[in-house]
């Protein structure tokens, strides 16, 4: 009897029992301000080495035209360093804000053997899995009303981009060939992007050529871990 | 009696709606586990997306859970584990995602929207890479105010996040399950345990109608 009682008292008790979770330990749900990315594109057609200040690490940033992926940097923060080139050391010292992604592009000056560096910023907010994003980054001061069309068609994807400035939409993943224009004169030969996939983040930069007149270059945005 | 998920290896990794007895690591776990899948469930308080893609240390406590087994506490010694390799030792089928919250920036004033990018589509691309299938679940209404500053504002801009950003992983979206402050919390983000119960319900009945679940079977 006093066993069938206590197991009427278990059960009671089970079920005047309140029906609460454990408390759980306050964590935060979030960062404290939005991630910042940061790469560099090197157009200048000489080999380019960068090196942050206080490091001695550095990176190499080929004599191809090429873009580094983004990286993410400490927002808000001065970030510095050098950027070695056949000529001498430039100084590079910026800041990127919470939610931006900056392109240092290195590109040749009006004397073809200095290095003249560019910043070009932009804070997206078209991120989408299941659509591709292009944008149009016009590095070259000379290229005015910058545009880029689909090779071929009558179908602009950009217009009157001004230069210093990123332009960025959505578009469907699909194969495309573009062409560039500077002030509605071809830059280059069209353009093949590939298969742009959903969710893939692209930028075609328009910049000065070693030489004279612009080049374009074909970036991936991904940024690493 | 045959299930659509019967004979599936379903992995489950989350935040610290997995991590305590009285959360979906009991529900959800058995449900599964009812209708004939082997199901992993490993929960890490706190944790974000990409610390899933390395072992990074829990911050505050986690939880497992293997088949039938009972649910193991890992306090201090809770740690996410890189997702290949949770994949990989399970062979799973299908992996199922439980996290928002802890990407929603609650007490800020502004989302943290390329954070969340990289977070998201860091993880739900490296499960891709894997060819295995994947499901994510997004947060819950919960309580507005409460511990975490949560806002019905908030929390539906991440549902909106996750649901766009998810792919190639499935979505299935917590809100559509009840009215904003229906499910009971205890803190304003942690249900009570019956919050839970309806939650584990709800999930259960809409994974099988998920792209990622019928591709799994296939």
């Amino acid at each position: 009897m006093n066993t069938w009682r206590l197991g009427a008292l278990g059960i009671l008790a089970a079920l005047a029992a309140p029906a609460m979770g454990a408390s759980i330990a306050l964590y935060p749900t979030g960062p404290a301000q939005d991630a910042a990315f940061l790469r560099f594109v090197n157009t200048t057609g000489q080999t380019l080495t960068l090196r942050a200040q206080g490091s001695q690490a550095t990176t190499t940033l080929d004599a191809s035209v090429s873009a580094t992926g983004f990286q993410a940097v400490a927002a808000d923060q001065r970030i510095q360093g050098t950027l070695q080139t056949p000529t001498g050391e430039l100084p590079l010292s910026l800041t990127v804000a919470p939610g931006e992604f900056a392109s240092v592009v290195a590109t040749p000056g009006p004397t073809d053997s200095a290095t003249v560096l560019h910043v070009l910023r932009e804070q997206p907010e078209d991120f989408n899995a299941m659509r591709a994003s292009l944008a149009l980054a016009v590095a070259d001061p000379a290229c005015t009303q910058a545009s880029l069309s689909v090779a071929g068609r009558d179908v602009n994807i950009f217009q009157d981009v001004a230069a210093g400035t990123v332009a960025r939409r959505e578009i469907n993943p699909v194969r495309l060939t573009v062409q560039a224009r500077c002030a509605g004169q071809a830059v280059g030969d069209p353009l093949d992007l590939g298969e742009l996939t959903a969710g893939g983040r692209y930028t075609v930069f328009l910049a000065p050529s070693p030489g004279g007149g612009t080049t374009r270059l074909f970036a991936n945005d991904q940024a690493s871990h | 009696m045959l299930t659509a998920l019967a004979g599936l290896s379903i992995l489950i990794i989350g935040d610290s709606h997995l991590t305590s007895p009285s959360h979906l690591i009991a529900p959800l776990h058995e449900a599964l586990v009812q209708q004939g899948a082997q199901v992993h469930t490993v929960g890490v308080c706190g944790s974000h997306p990409t610390d899933w893609l390395e072992a990074k240390p829990g911050t505050c406590g986690g939880a497992e859970r293997i088949g039938n087994g009972q649910i193991t506490l890992q306090g201090n010694a809770a740690a996410t584990r890189p997702i290949q390799q949770l994949i990989a030792q399970d062979k799973a089928n299908l992996v199922m995602i439980v996290m928002g919250d802890t990407l929603a920036a609650y007490d800020k004033p502004a989302f943290p929207k390329a954070w969340a990018w990289q977070q998201v589509s860091g993880l739900a691309k490296a499960i891709g890479a894997t060819g295995t299938q994947c499901v994510w679940v997004g947060p819950g209404w919960g309580s507005e105010g409460g511990k975490y500053g949560k806002t019905f504002d908030r929390v539906k801009f991440m549902s909106s996040f996750l649901a766009h950003n998810v792919a190639p992983c499935s979505y299935i979206d917590t809100l559509s399950f009840a009215k904003p402050g229906e499910w009971g919390t205890v803190d304003g983000q942690h249900f009570t345990q019956s919050g839970y119960r309806a939650w584990s319900d709800a999930i259960v009945k809409a994974l099988p109608t998920t792209e990622a679940a019928q591709a799994a079977k296939r």
